[in-house]
């Protein structure tokens, strides 16, 4: 009997020995791929940031993969929460006519889980603006509802915003009592007007809100204030 | 307080089952008795505390080796395992339940509800308390769907169903109408 | 070679994994939010299920029986794995989209289903088949439910805008939408093979009086 169970063992551990091999072999194979993959999922999303209403490039599309390429080790660390967003790094800092951009990542909780959002802030003139925003990932909002944040034209909700709406704190008109108001008013004053287009979620543009102010906060504080970087 | 709400999360308002669509299969073949129903939610509800303790722990010697693309295969053999250990109790401890459960028993390895928790712990990087009460959550979220459809397809022996909506078809539209009132926790935790 | 070719076909209509043998439920419901969606899940999915069963068929005779159930389940988890990685890599949009169900293919139980009923008792080449035939049944079933879906929740298939926002049941993107189909979807089914059923008998009834008036005679 023990004999049996022995070679049972051994035959299962040879069988998932040689499964391992033949993974690691293809895992070789593909993270080259993979990494490249999700960079250039990046620095998609960067040139779209980093693209006016008119479809000009402010900043050249090589800049943009050189300085990715650049800080891709230290990405996905936390570099500052203020209890509801997250900001991860890294940041990403470029100049173009005497205009600053910065584009950071955060992330605040939503329905399912994190909700994570690139924004690309402008520094002119003293002041700092939120200019445009990308949501990453909402994989764990529900498909549907608050899932519908990947509609293009409900994230133009959010941007852009001067900084008179930014300094205290973008909200989802829900939250700051104006659902009347008109989207691009609601902009000026720092409201997102989403509840017409997403009808009973409010907790994921919620989240993309939050994650915003936290990337406005961090800013503020670490660019800007000391006359920045 | 972070605890009772991933644990109300994963039960009502994200409910695996009408929601996130895990577990279904075991559902047509279980849920004509209540009795059955009970003993299946309940055997599940503990293999899913167990493996995803077990996968948890075993996740972050995967992490700390970088062979995280081993991440399936290891927390499949692990449920495997543990499926095979309940059934070896259950047929000394509990025969009645045993035969009761008949093949449903080893297909609770291939119920994606425990290893899809599993991988939704890894992914939302939760600590061991918080990927333990998502698994109680989402096992009593299981079970409460799984008695309700028992409940109600009990009911349904006593009606005429016509004979091309017998078995899958009604249970499927049972089942969306039982979604859609689901559907009404959505927005309870702000 | 006719027999070759049922044992592809099989898998379409007459045993159909999802509407027949109710196997694979899970990512039918999940992945059909639209026809895109639902092709590419049942394409992964096709593609394990023909390696793993050709794998075990290939193994089947050296394999102790009472480990053939972790043996099988190691097979499945390590094309599973090799068609995550490589969807990751060169399909990112696809794979970011299907999520946590591309790994969850380890639990479909139409793969281990015909490890187990069929590849572990059949020919390497047999086994190709039906895993091929199963594969694409499941394959145009998750489409045909993601485009009935995609259609009257969003107005198109495939991306491809039908009649966009001018008419929308929201609900069919949803949760209790995708229960509905699937269900109404299975209703027809079950209502085609039962006519099928009945006709074959009347006429089997007819050949047998036949036969007797003819015997009769």
């Amino acid at each position: 009997m023990k004999k049996e169970t022995l070679k049972l063992s051994l035959t299962l551990m040879f069988y998932t020995l040689i499964a391992g091999i033949a993974l690691a072999l293809v895992y070789q194979i593909t993270e080259q791929r993979i990494a490249e993959a999700e960079l250039a999922n990046v620095i998609k999303s960067m040139e779209f940031l980093l693209t006016d209403e008119n479809n000009n490039q402010i900043v050249d599309n090589d800049t943009i993969k050189k300085l990715v390429i650049e800080k891709r080790q230290e990405s996905g660390k936390e570099l500052y929460s203020d209890g509801v967003g997250t900001v991860i790094s890294p940041v990403y800092e470029f100049e173009s006519n005497n205009v600053k951009y910065y584009v950071l990542t955060g992330n605040a909780v939503g329905y399912g889980g994190k909700v994570l959002t690139m924004a690309a802030f402008k520094y002119e003139n003293g002041e700092l603006s939120l200019y445009k925003i990308k949501v990453l990932d909402y994989s764990q909002e529900t498909p549907g509802l608050g899932a519908k944040i990947a509609d293009g034209n409900i994230q133009a909700r959010f941007y852009p915003i001067p900084e008179e709406g930014l300094k205290n704190g973008l909200k989802v008109d829900k939250d700051a009592g104006k659902q009347t108001i008109d989207p691009e008013t609601a902009k000026t004053e720092g409201v997102a007007k989403v509840s017409d287009v997403m009808t009973g979620a409010t907790i994921t543009p919620r989240a993309v809100a939050n994650s915003i102010n936290a990337m406005y906060k961090f800013l503020k504080e670490k660019y800007t204030q000391g006359g920045g970087n | 307080m972070k605890l009772f709400l991933i644990l109300l999360s994963a039960m009502l308002i994200n409910n695996y089952v009408f929601v996130r669509f895990l577990g279904i299969c075991p559902f047509l073949g279980v849920s004509k008795r209540v009795s059955t129903a009970l003993g299946m939610g309940i055997a599940v509800i503990f293999v899913l505390v167990m493996s995803s303790a077990i996968s948890w722990a075993l996740d972050l010697v995967l992490i700390s080796m970088h062979l995280e693309f081993l991440r399936t295969i290891v927390f499949i053999l692990v449920i495997a395992t543990f499926v095979q250990f309940v059934e070896a109790f259950l047929k000394k401890n509990n025969p009645t339940l045993y035969e009761a459960l008949g093949i449903y028993l080893p297909l609770i390895t291939t119920n994606c509800i425990i290893l899809g928790i599993a991988i939704v712990n890894s992914l939302s990087k939760y600590n061991l308390l918080e990927a333990v009460f998502n698994a109680l959550g989402a096992g009593l979220g299981f079970l409460l769907a799984l008695i309700i459809f028992a409940t109600i397809r009990e009911r349904l022996e006593l009606y005429d169903i016509p004979k091309p909506f017998q078995n899958l078809p009604i249970s499927m539209i049972i089942a969306s109408l039982l979604s859609l009132a689901f559907m009404g926790f959505q927005g309870m935790i702000k | 070679m006719a027999s070759k070719i049922s044992e592809f076909t099989k898998g379409i209509i007459k045993d159909n994994p999802t509407y027949v043998q109710v196997l694979g439920m899970c990512p039918t419901l999940a992945t059909t939010t639209s026809a895109k969606n639902g092709f590419g899940m049942g394409l992964a999915a096709t593609a394990v299920l023909v390696m793993s069963n050709v794998v075990i068929s290939s193994i089947r005779k050296t394999v102790p029986e009472k480990i053939r159930i972790p043996i099988f389940i190691t097979v499945i988890a390590t094309f599973v794995t090799i068609v995550d990685l490589l969807m990751h890599a060169f399909t990112y949009d696809l794979w970011k989209t299907l999520g946590l169900f591309i790994p969850l293919i380890v639990v479909n139980c139409i793969i281990m289903g015909r490890a187990e009923a069929y590849a572990s008792k059949h020919g390497v080449l047999d086994s190709l088949l039906d895993g091929l035939g199963m594969g694409v049944g499941f394959t145009l079933s998750l489409t045909l439910l993601g485009s009935i879906r995609e259609l009257l929740g969003n107005g198109s298939i495939f991306d491809i805008t039908i009649w966009g926002k001018a008419f929308n049941m929201f609900v069919m993107i949803l949760p209790p939408g995708a229960y509905l189909t699937l269900g109404l979807l299975a209703a027809l089914f079950a209502a085609i093979s039962i006519k099928k059923e009945e006709r074959a008998k009347k006429s089997a009834q007819q050949a047998g009086q036949a036969q007797k008036v003819g015997e009769a005679k």
